[in-house]
């Protein structure tokens, strides 16, 4: 019994997470996967808890939350009179009003989005309304701009609920729609370009699980829809809708848009697709198909409860493993985010952290294509590699300005004291800062320990 | 171009490549050019069979008409914008090969390309189709290829041995002035992508030096990373430094069209005659022909339209080889429009009897990837 006794106290201690707290790499560790990087909380509290109680907070503190940010202003009466009525308007006309207002309505979102990124008090809802835009891909040179920002709200609705509502209330909104052409598919002439992307791209993934005669009954099923600006809505065209009974991955039903979006949820592959992104996206570009498989049955039996399968990843073995920590490349987003734990980003304005983004490869609003941004090691080649090299060094020359012409480097310092532990500091200057601000690290260096974060810049 | 930069380049080069004698520099050196029709290019309406009346029955809409297409013989004509590849297929530099695909087409942009790119089925298989021929071949360049836009995938493979670069300037500006980190292997955490990371660096400064001292950046103007004829003026600055660099890879996206196809289609073709033409017109007759343009795209379209005024994702397809060792003609059955599956034209050339005839004739090495290949005589 004894014998036992001690055995079992051995493998707890050996085995359990819980009982030690946190060290400061596995918080960083955490944090920069679920958020950014200014978490009070965390800098403050992580010696005091224990791995499974971090990840409670971070899930717990990601409820729904609205933007910070104001809504920018839409012509929304011109929208729905000119580019959204039924009624037959010039050509002359339209084209007017798309001038007066498209380009700088793209702008204006961009610009709103760019903004709630950085003062987001809600950083993962953040970083997921960013993965399920790169999901369910849509795109401002094919949709206009309102559309845009209210599917931008969907997201931000169920980030982080239930994939079910969230696949849902993507499919009602117009947005995907006229991105992929559906508003233009009718029941006696059919396009498939959505159906056939709803299947391939955003629930099952492509494989030989289905057909192209798949392809044509979702086309049918989702034929005759039609947009509603003012509810932001799709709605049925009786006249125009192929709806009905069909034969859908070898089951014969009644088929519409709700009995596509069931049927596809039905299908193992729909969790297996979407439970891999979210390994890539969390834990490595590497996954071990077996743990894959426990998280997506998890993930399907909750029926599609973001919170418990993401939960499971975040207090996997997999996810704390250290060879796992800083293995991921981050995106031209994530660096930006990151660094705004020492930049003040106000000094910047929107529009040259815009162009910055771009060059280094992404845009808000404009994925490379209907597939989204591969991510991984496509963030590093020469000319995206070239581009962060030149966006962090333009950054840091910046901020260094700033704080030269005001003769106060102060305000850096106390960002470090405000956010990290002071006795022992991991903080991420890359090489290519600034000789002043090499030199600023250099002071700051003499009190606390620094640990140059060579790529903490490129990996988190 | 000083005088040290001058010793240091004559150190590297061997005798006999200097760099100033610059026709002797690339007279052995072969450029494979490759433009992705990014989106599935519409192969009838890129080569029109307009002597079959079954065509302009399948396309109400969306069909060249009989009198604007230029006819290359009885049955087949090109699309209106290709004026400049009618006066290359009347030098004989321009092979049009009808009816490519392959076995069972896979109709996901994505998966198709990759297809294509790999040059086989086999989803494990991560490498490139001109890649396992480098490799096999135990070939060593200044780097595999310069990719300006569109997919990686043709030359990608297990350690990056390519570039994508948007922008030569800005490219060999501040690519010539990188510095890898230098203490990269004491770095305590070195994992795969910070290795990854740190080859990146070496190969950006490795090349973007070269080119820092055999390509005069300032004489292409300022370029327009999007634009397929940028694309085509920095190609030509590549080819005419003679540097040692296999292939160049070009793309020109919005092929997949969905709706309102005529005009968008159209204009696509335009870009892609009027880079061609450029080329042709800034290379020597020398460079040329050391120089082989191919055309791909991961499917054709649909025979009948949509009722969006477009076509959706087909099977079989034609593509364009061009250059000056090219021996010219259409290859391959006019288009069968009545034998069809699902609507699509049946292939008849698998794509990769073209990388057999690349291999074979093009490049001429020991050994073969595609020998299960006989090849074209396209060249």
């Amino acid at each position: 019994m004894l014998q036992f006794m001690i055995r079992f106290f051995l493998c707890y201690a050996l085995l359990s997470p819980l009982t030690h707290s946190l060290d400061l790499d596995e918080a960083r560790h955490l944090w920069g996967r679920t958020g950014y990087a200014n978490t009070e909380y965390f800098v403050n509290n992580y010696k005091n808890i224990s791995r499974k109680e971090a990840v409670k907070y971070v899930l717990d503190n990601a409820q729904y939350s609205e933007p910070v940010v104001e809504k920018p202003e839409f012509d929304d009466d011109g929208y729905m009179k000119i580019l959204y009525s039924n009624k037959k308007v010039k050509k002359a006309t339209k084209r007017k009003f798309r001038q007066a207002n498209s380009v700088q309505d793209k702008r204006k979102i961009t610009d709103w989005w760019h903004k709630e990124l950085l003062n987001t008090n809600n950083q993962f809802q953040e970083k997921m309304v960013l993965f399920w835009h790169g999901h369910f891909t849509s795109d401002t040179a094919k949709v206009q701009a309102p559309l845009m920002y209210s599917q931008n709200q969907v997201f931000r609705k169920n980030a982080l609920g239930n994939f079910r509502e969230l696949f849902t209330d993507v499919f009602q909104n117009p947005a995907i729609h006229y991105y992929l052409d559906n508003n233009k598919n009718r029941a006696n002439s059919l396009n498939e370009n959505l159906a056939r992307e709803m299947m391939e791209l955003y629930s099952m993934g492509e494989g030989d699980h289905y057909t192209e005669s798949d392809v044509k009954t979702i086309a049918r099923a989702i034929s005759g829809l039609y947009p509603d600006y003012q509810s932001k809505k799709m709605k049925v065209n009786q006249k125009k809708t192929g709806a009905g009974f069909n034969i859908l991955l070898g089951d014969f039903q009644y088929y519409d848009l709700d009995g596509v979006i069931g049927k596809l949820l039905e299908q193992d592959k729909t969790a297996e697709f979407i439970t891999r992104k979210l390994w890539v996206e969390f834990i490595s570009y590497e996954v071990d198909e077996s743990r894959l498989n426990e998280f997506s049955k998890i993930f399907k039996d909750s029926d599609y409860d973001l919170k418990t399968v993401i939960s499971e990843i975040l207090n996997s073995d997999e996810f704390w493993d250290e060879k796992n920590r800083n293995a991921l490349i981050k995106s031209p987003f994530d660096m930006i985010a990151s660094s705004s734990i020492f930049f003040d980003y106000s000094a910047v304005g929107s529009k040259k952290i815009n162009n910055w983004m771009r060059e280094a490869g992404i845009r808000l609003f404009r994925p490379p294509d209907v597939k989204g941004w591969r991510g991984g090691k496509n963030w590093i080649n020469a000319d995206l590699l070239l581009a962060r090299n030149a966006m962090m060094q333009k950054l840091s020359k910046k901020i260094t300005d700033n704080y030269k012409n005001n003769n106060d480097y102060s305000s850096l310092r106390n960002i470090v004291k405000k956010f990290a532990d002071p006795k022992r500091v991991i903080f991420a200057i890359n090489e290519t800062m600034p000789k002043k601000l090499l030199k600023l690290k250099r002071k700051i260096n003499k009190k606390s320990q620094f640990v140059l974060g060579h790529d903490n810049f490129n990996f988190k | 171009m000083n005088r040290r930069d001058f010793i240091k380049i004559s150190s590297i080069v061997p005798f006999g490549l200097n760099p100033f004698l610059k026709v002797s520099a690339s007279a052995n050196q072969k450029y494979l050019v490759l433009i992705e029709l990014k989106g599935g290019n519409d192969g009838l309406n890129t080569l029109i069979p307009y002597s079959n009346d079954k065509y302009y029955e399948s396309r109400p809409n969306i069909h060249i008409k009989k009198e604007d297409v230029i006819t290359l013989n009885k049955d087949l004509g090109l699309n209106p914008k290709l004026r400049g590849l009618k006066g290359l297929f009347d030098e004989g530099d321009l092979a049009i090969i009808q009816n490519v695909g392959y076995e069972k087409v896979n109709l996901s942009h994505f998966t198709s390309l990759d297809i294509w790119e790999r040059g086989s089925y086999d989803r494990l298989d991560n490498s490139g189709w001109l890649y396992k021929i480098f490799r096999e071949n135990n070939k060593k360049f200044l780097t595999d290829g310069i990719v300006f836009r569109g997919s990686t995938g043709a030359l990608n493979g297990g350690k990056p041995e390519f570039l994508k670069v948007g922008n030569l300037q800005s490219f060999i500006k501040h690519g010539s002035r990188i510095r890898p980190e230098k203490d990269a292997n004491k770095i305590k955490t070195f994992n795969s992508l910070q290795t990854h990371l740190y080859r990146s660096q070496k190969l950006t400064l490795k090349v973007a030096s070269k080119f820092n001292d055999v390509i005069d950046i300032d004489s292409i103007g300022k370029i327009n990373n999007k634009s397929l004829n940028d694309q085509m003026k920095q190609t030509a600055e590549i080819i005419k430094s003679g540097v040692d660099i296999p292939v160049i890879k070009l793309g020109l996206k919005n092929f997949d069209t969905h709706a309102n196809q005529f005009d968008e289609h159209q204009n696509l073709l335009g870009e892609l005659d009027k880079a061609i033409r450029a080329l042709k017109k800034s290379l020597s007759l020398n460079e040329w022909v050391n120089t082989l343009v191919v055309t791909y795209s991961e499917f054709g379209r649909r025979v009948d339209e949509n009722g969006s005024m477009g076509t959706d994702h087909g099977e079989a397809s034609c593509l364009f080889c061009m250059g000056g060792s090219v021996k010219g003609g259409i290859f391959g059955d006019n288009p069968d429009l009545t034998n069809v599956h699902n609507n699509n034209l049946i292939y008849k050339t698998d794509f990769r009897e073209i990388y057999a005839t690349i291999e074979n004739n093009w490049f001429g090495y020991d050994k073969k990837i595609f020998d299960d290949f006989t090849g074209l005589n396209f060249i």
